[in-house]
């Protein structure tokens, strides 16, 4: 399998992502200890000081971990509900399509991430309800796609022959229909990432991240409501931004490679936010 | 109906198309449906979540001063109807919601709807414009450079509105923010201009967050009506379009843009809802009190009367487009009508 540059340049985005999770294992004393607030980037600390005299570069570390895995997690629920969703839609039919159909159609119409703050303000800020709200909320286009496909393979021949020999159709849906979507659903899963970490930096800067693990959106909140931003502390909220954008890039990189590698698709970004 | 063919043929066409009125009649239906699966969805949502219900009419402060006097709390359930079944709570919801009874922000001391009133044309004054200006550079950006994608020019433009697109929008903001206002102090820091204010201060508080949300959403319909033009550009008419010799923006308008529009007006009604969720965002980094802002500020004070009454007002406005998209398409695309 050869990549092509912009592959190439995903991947290599999302190994540099994944070096600051690493790095953020460092032990406490490698970053400068606390000092004066809003201290511009130093020597002693590479990316200044945030309001309270922590080290950004610190906070910006441990970012990585919680934004990255809030973004596979919930991407990860919604690509499952998703491709459950549209296998049983496309696969079964009949009454069963049609309620799950305006399911999909409802929640492709309403306003997505307004939803996401009602419900995440009233489950309160944690870990857990920020992936679930984002999970069960970013499903439909996944839904849909698969449907389509799942659709298409129930034409196929082979399907025929297995029900024609007695199988039944959940024992089709998940041995057979499942399989052989699996590239889509794949592709469509590292397509998800990137949508989730938009809507965990999203919901977090609205102030409904987790209080207690410093993210990424979390960051951008404080320098917006802590005054970081009108004093032009510029060193506390441009690195969150540029690093959600990189993990972003690379995922959508590498998730339009996978999409053309099985034809999904000419249409890339078609549902990012 | 009867057609007339070139040479003075006539012939009778077999109507296919479905009358509009039933059409009509179907789609009105359905996004009442829709418009009251929302309505109900947010009776629900408070409802479905562990605590007292009280505490969402008045927050926790009050309800915590109000715990210590058990025949207080029973008057109120009373008051509020919350000792009735679930089915007669949902039609006083309703019939409340119909008279303009949204409920009481505690946070503001005021009625829910009269803060919606006086907000939402603050927000519809950045979304609707934002829509069309998007929509209407993107189209013309994205036809450009779908159209033979190979250049280097092209490829730089597509990659940028692809970056554009994994940037955050508020962080967007924030450093528009920084730039404009803070270091080159051309524009107010943030906030709506005081009532009165000539139309020249209006206009420069609004300059900053549209722009910052416009440039986003052109990225996005560059890069969807990009993919739609090179999916165009090989089919066989287009190479009839091209060996008729027309001006440039004869084929342009007739061979590119034309079999892209219906794709593109539901594109437009998805815009809708996406330019509601970034205006949102960018309200709050500008501090410019539409719906965004305002539900921001419910969310800090968990003001949940306030919270809901602006989603299901987004809501609306997002179900609305859709319809109107609809229609549109219905004049539009002819496959929509045989269907």
């Amino acid at each position: 399998m050869k990549l092509n540059k912009a592959e190439a340049l995903g991947i290599s985005l999302i190994l540099a992502i994944s070096l600051m999770v690493v790095l953020s294992f460092l032990p406490e004393k490698c970053f400068g200890k606390s000092s004066t607030p809003y201290s511009p980037p130093s020597l002693e600390h590479l990316l200044g000081t945030d309001d309270l005299g922590n080290d950004v570069l610190r906070f910006l570390l441990l970012g990585s971990r919680i934004s990255l895995l809030i973004g596979i997690l919930s991407a990860t629920v919604s690509t499952l509900v998703g491709a459950l969703v549209g296998a049983l839609s496309g696969f079964i039919g009949g009454a069963l399509d049609d309620a799950l159909s305006s399911l999909i159609d409802l929640f492709m119409t309403l306003p997505v991430l307004p939803l996401m703050i009602v419900l995440a303000a009233y489950l309160g800020p944690s870990f857990f309800n920020e992936t679930i709200v984002i999970g069960l909320l970013w499903w439909p286009a996944t839904a849909r796609l698969v449907r389509a496909r799942a659709r298409q393979i129930r034409e196929a021949p082979f399907i025929e022959g297995l029900i024609g020999l007695g199988a039944g159709r959940l024992y089709a849906i998940f041995k057979h229909v499942l399989p052989n979507i699996w590239g889509l659903v794949f592709a469509r899963f590292v397509l998800s990432v990137p949508g989730a970490i938009m809507f965990e930096a999203g919901l977090s800067f609205i102030g409904l991240g987790d209080p207690t693990i410093p993210s990424w959106g979390t960051m951008l909140h404080f320098a917006m409501t802590r005054g970081a931003l009108l004093r032009g502390a510029w060193w506390t909220f441009v690195p969150p931004g540029l690093c959600i954008a990189i993990t972003a890039l690379g995922f959508t990189l590498v998730g339009m490679g996978l999409e053309q590698r099985y034809k999904l698709s000419t249409k890339p970004m078609e549902d990012l936010l | 109906m009867v057609l007339s063919s070139g040479e003075g043929v006539t012939f009778q066409a077999i109507p296919l198309e479905h009358p509009f009125i039933f059409w009509f009649a179907r789609k009105v239906v359905r996004y009442l449906l829709l418009s009251l699966t929302a309505v109900v969805m947010n009776f629900f949502i408070p409802r479905m979540m562990p605590g007292d219900l009280l505490i969402f009419i008045f927050g926790e402060d009050v309800y915590g001063i109000a715990l210590n006097n058990p025949d207080l709390i029973e008057s109120l359930k009373v008051k509020y109807g919350l000792n009735l079944p679930i089915t007669d709570q949902l039609f006083i919801y309703l019939k409340n919601l119909i008279s303009g009874d949204f409920g009481y922000s505690f946070s503001f001391g005021r009625p829910v709807a009269d803060i919606i009133r006086e907000r939402l044309p603050l927000t519809l004054i950045m979304t609707i414009p934002s829509t069309v200006l998007s929509l209407t550079i993107g189209t013309i950006l994205g036809t450009y450079l779908g159209w033979k994608p190979g250049s280097p020019t092209k490829r730089i433009a597509s990659a940028l509105c692809m970056i554009i697109r994994s940037i955050p929008i508020y962080w967007f903001g924030m450093l528009f923010l920084l730039v404009f206002s803070l270091w080159a102090k051309l524009t107010p820091i943030g906030g709506a201009p005081p009532a009165g204010a000539p139309l020249s201060e209006f206009i420069a508080h609004l300059a900053l967050p549209l722009l910052v949300l416009t440039m986003y959403h052109v990225s996005y319909v560059t890069m969807i009506v990009r993919g739609l033009t090179v999916e165009i550009s090989e089919e066989p008419f287009i190479i009839t379009g091209l060996s008729k010799g027309l001006s440039w923006f004869k084929f342009w308008s007739r061979y590119l843009l034309r079999p892209s529009l219906p794709p593109l007006i539901s594109l437009a009604a998805m815009e809708m809802g996406f330019a509601f969720s970034g205006a949102l965002l960018v309200e709050i980094v500008f501090s410019w009190p539409g719906m965004g802002y305002t539900m921001w500020q419910a969310v800090i004070e968990r003001d949940y009367p306030l919270l809901q009454a602006t989603f299901m007002t987004v809501a609306l406005i997002v179900i609305f487009a859709n319809a109107l998209a609809d229609i549109l398409s219905y004049a539009l695309d002819p496959r929509v009508r045989s269907r």
